[in-house]
């Protein structure tokens, strides 16, 4: 989400500290898990929100221009997990952390929408749009590698 | 809603994305973070615990100084608060001060009331108020006395009250013979 592992980490720590001092205010209302992970994403939100990053006025041009006629299908991409990774940590903050939350810490776009203070139909755009700028990276990786 | 290939494919493979571990020293900078909230919340308790002592000797001082001018105001001023004072912590060092004092002043007001009933004498009185000052100045001695000589002091005051009487009774007992022979030269006079 952050793109720097010291960072990343620094927010890890803030995170668990927060665990910590408001395991009181912890109700029963979800798993422990999903807790702690909550408190997790917020953290990195509000570090993000510090540098400035505002999740519903990203920029249109990253996700256009490129490659949307390039009409790549899904098919010629050879997928792994490496190569995606180097490709979310290209994305632009805003679409990195709309396509992190929803791809792979599994939220919908009605709790992104919550977390991040914007709209589910922003969610959702802003979602299809992050994905479709990773498969341009992705095939810009096949292509040059 | 319908996972294309790229979803399809992180969900499948989720798992192998959450290779990286977060080093050591996160763990040892939240235990470092922890131990010093805890410390800050404890010295924040010791402000409020030594600001709450500081709001209730103030509380104190306030209606000691309070119930102070009241006593005084109450007395028209015959009695200081410095006296006031004096007084509270005479009855602290000596409690059995306290009563006979008040059986000798009593006494005294008694024989000072027959007395009024005669005649007014600036000299007796005089004598009187000299007798009262050498009083409060034994009191003050009392309270500055050193542990021990408290004893001595108060057998003075007691001293004094029972000159104090005696003076009285010696002034009423030459008014009263005074009157008397006064009474029998009426009689011889009828």
């Amino acid at each position: 989400m952050v793109k720097n592992e010291t960072d990343a980490e620094d927010i890890l720590q803030n995170a668990f500290v927060d665990v910590f001092t408001k395991l009181d205010s912890f109700r029963y209302q979800s798993a422990v898990g999903a807790w702690i992970k909550r408190i997790v994403v917020n953290n990195c939100i509000n570090f993000l929100k510090k540098r400035r990053v505002y999740f519903d006025e990203l920029d249109e041009r990253h996700g256009n221009i490129l490659f949307e006629e390039t009409g790549f299908s899904d098919d010629s991409l050879q997928l792994n997990v490496g190569s995606i990774k180097r490709a979310v940590q290209q994305l632009p903050d805003g679409y990195r952390v709309v396509l992190s939350l929803y791809m792979f810490e599994g939220y919908d776009h009605g709790e992104i929408a919550e977390i991040l203070s914007i709209s589910e139909a922003t969610s959702k755009s802003q979602y299809s749009r992050a994905k479709k700028k990773l498969r341009g990276l992705l095939s810009v990786e096949e292509l040059t590698s | 809603m319908k996972l294309d290939r790229l979803e399809q494919f992180v969900q499948d493979e989720r798992e192998q994305f959450d290779g990286d571990v977060p080093s050591l020293k996160v763990w040892y900078g939240i235990e470092q973070e922890l131990e010093a909230k805890v410390e800050q919340k404890q010295s924040r308790f010791k402000v409020w615990r030594a600001m709450r002592l500081a709001a209730a000797v103030l509380f104190l001082l306030v209606t000691g100084g309070l119930i102070g001018s009241f006593i005084t105001s109450n007395n028209n001023g015959t009695v200081s608060t410095q006296q006031a004072n004096v007084l509270e912590t005479i009855d602290e060092i000596a409690p059995e001060l306290g009563e006979t004092e008040a059986y000798y002043q009593s006494q005294v007001q008694e024989k000072i009331q027959v007395l009024a009933s005669y005649e007014e004498d600036p000299a007796l009185l005089e004598e009187l108020a000299e007798i009262d000052e050498a009083m409060q100045e034994l009191k003050q001695e009392l309270l500055d006395a050193p542990q021990g000589s408290e004893e001595e002091i108060i057998n003075n005051i007691i001293r004094n009250y029972q000159i104090k009487i005696e003076i009285l009774e010696h002034v009423l007992s030459r008014i009263q013979a005074a009157s008397n022979q006064n009474s029998e030269r009426n009689e011889v006079s009828i």
